[in-house]
């Protein structure tokens, strides 16, 4: 429906300005997951089931993104390197960053500062740009523009800078990514783990070991408590919560581990219910 | 220059009478002065909808060329600020009403001495009120939650689209382009005309953007009538998404009028509803609509 993929802007799917907050996005993603349900007579004749559904995996996939501060930081700074949607430069959200004024009172007391708040407004971008070079790729450089060279990108906010200048740590050679950290990889694990359907908690034990997570880590991120992990993580069912909450502490603890949720929940549901 | 509102819909019966009767009446009691026009030829009936006989004078004396001015077939109605002009009332159907006249009827919506023109539009996607109802500042398309009005509202809309799009065609040269995409089995991939827009600027960014710009005044105001429950309330923002994601054009959703058996009982009475009723919550809800419609960028900005 939307074309190729990469034309798809997610701000576009689910109907939000740029700048939109993340109650909007909220409000929006509720209002597109119930038009583009099955159901819905307002499709009628407009677009297929199979449209219906594809709109909708797109939908989810846009919230997914716009959904989660961090992700929608990553985001807009990929639409702004790839220099398609200008307006979003306005949209580095976070919530402290939208609470900041768009200008800044002059204070008298500091000199130089009644200047900058002067060019500020002069210039049609709320502050000052800062020009800065991007890392270096692979590909080859575009050829210079009259407007100036085309390798640096040109950022408005200098907290957004901040933060870009603050290299993403590169990994090691063999090492991988969960999110809570790094850890060595060893090829005979990953295959054991990704070939794993039934995980038990001695299992889910040797992962953690094997990303090299301390329990205490783990309880930290995961909100859950270190006896619950314990009990947990040696098939101890009858200290463990009721299913409801089971369930939930499996979800955090799969979304840690870099796990298939759905594989580690129903397996192990599936055990703590015979037990 | 004055402002048309056209009220369109494609099905029968969905109220396009009562909604341009009730939204004249509730501009002249914000102070405005209004014409409306009954442009359902052959088959109107919003002069019952007001509650007044047919004027002697109407439309088919200045499309037959009796008379030269269309204000020589409007009536001043009761209700001050009112005027009125009447469809035909013989057996001259919308259908008859040859280019010329058309021309020149369109050309004199835009004369008539009151700020704001209201044009009820028949049902049905015939040419002729394909082209009134893009002659509007405002396009309003009523719909009730009804799959059968909601797929005919659907159809009136891209008949709509894809007549404002030939507008454009001969213009910029892309009319096998436009034919291919109208081909349901085209393949280009395209299967609506985001699509096609959207192709169009791939292949020659130019004829896009100019494609782009043509196209960007054919805007759409959703009006829900006869609304039962909150999921039908819903259905309009439901609607004004598939409007964007299928047309690629903005639509608004203006609001929504409740169903209420108060309706039929005064047009029973043949005494309009805003006057028989005037402080019931249908009322409230044609003010708020009337409100909107005269100022549509405040409308744009609520999400």
């Amino acid at each position: 429906m939307f074309g190729s993929k990469d034309g798809v802007n997610y701000y576009e799917v689910l109907e939000v300005p740029p700048d939109a907050v993340p109650a909007e996005i909220q409000r929006a993603y509720q209002r597109a997951k119930a038009t583009y349900s099955q159901d819905n007579p307002a499709l009628y004749s407009m677009f297929s089931r199979e449209e219906a559904r594809d709109l909708l995996k797109l939908v989810d996939e846009a919230y997914s993104v716009l959904g989660n501060n961090q992700l929608r930081r990553a985001y807009d700074e990929s639409l702004q390197k790839n220099g398609a949607q200008p307006f979003a430069q306005r949209s580095t959200v976070s919530a402290d960053h939208q609470a900041l004024p768009d200008f800044v009172v002059p204070d008298p007391s500091i000199p130089g500062s009644i200047e900058m708040a002067a060019a500020q407004i002069h210039s049609p971008p709320p502050s000052t740009p800062v020009v800065i070079p991007t890392a270096p790729v692979s590909t080859p450089a575009p050829p210079p523009s009259e407007f100036g060279p085309r390798e640096t990108v040109i950022v408005t906010t200098s907290e957004f800078t901040v933060r870009k200048r603050e290299a993403p740590p590169t990994l090691k050679q063999g090492m991988a990514k969960c999110p809570m950290g790094t850890y060595p990889v060893d090829g005979a694990m990953e295959q054991e783990i990704a070939a794993k359907d039934e995980f038990d908690g001695p299992f889910l034990k040797k992962i953690r070991t094997y990303k090299q997570v301390p329990l205490e880590k783990l309880s930290e991120s995961s909100r859950i408590g270190k006896t619950y992990l314990i009990a947990l993580e040696s098939n101890d069912f009858k200290n463990l919560p009721a299913p409801v909450f089971l369930r939930g502490f499996l979800v955090q603890i799969a979304r840690q581990l870099g796990l298939d949720e759905n594989k580690v929940v129903t397996s192990y549901m599936k055990l703590a219910k015979k037990s | 220059m004055n402002t048309i509102w056209a009220i369109g819909g494609g099905k029968g019966g969905i109220g396009k009478s009562f909604i341009s009767s009730s939204l004249a009446i509730c501009l002249t009691r914000m102070g405005k002065s209004v014409t409306l026009i009954d442009l359902d030829l052959g088959s109107g009936n919003l002069h019952t909808c007001l509650g007044i006989k047919i004027p002697n004078q109407t439309l088919s004396d200045f499309v037959s060329g009796r008379t030269h001015s269309l204000a020589d077939v409007t009536t001043a109605t009761e209700i001050p600020g009112l005027n009125f002009i009447s469809g035909f009332n013989d057996a001259l159907n919308i259908a008859d009403l040859n280019r010329d006249a058309k021309n020149r009827l369109i050309h004199g919506l835009r004369s008539l001495p009151t700020p704001y023109v209201i044009l009820d539009l028949g049902a049905g996607t015939s040419e002729n009120t394909l082209d009134f109802f893009l002659a509007a500042d405002q396009k309003v398309v009523a719909v009730t939650p009804e799959p059968t009005s909601i797929e005919n509202a659907y159809r009136f809309m891209k008949a709509s689209y894809y007549r404002k799009l030939r507008e454009a065609e001969s213009e910029l040269g892309i009319q096998s382009l436009i034919e291919a995409a109208m081909d349901s089995r085209n393949n280009l991939g395209i299967k609506s005309p985001a699509d096609l827009v959207r192709y169009i600027h791939q292949t020659n960014p130019e004829a896009g953007l100019r494609l782009s710009n043509k196209i960007s005044d054919f805007s759409i105001q959703l009006l829900l009538n006869q609304v039962r429950t909150r999921q039908d309330i819903e259905l309009g923002h439901s609607m004004k998404s598939v409007c964007k994601k299928y047309f690629g054009i903005e639509a608004s959703y203006l609001g929504y009028i409740d169903h209420d058996n108060a309706v039929w009982q005064s047009l029973r009475k043949r005494r309009p509803m805003v006057i028989e009723y005037p402080y019931s919550s249908i009322v409230g809800q044609f003010l708020q609509i009337s409100k909107n419609l005269l100022n549509p960028a405040a409308l744009r900005a609520v999400i």
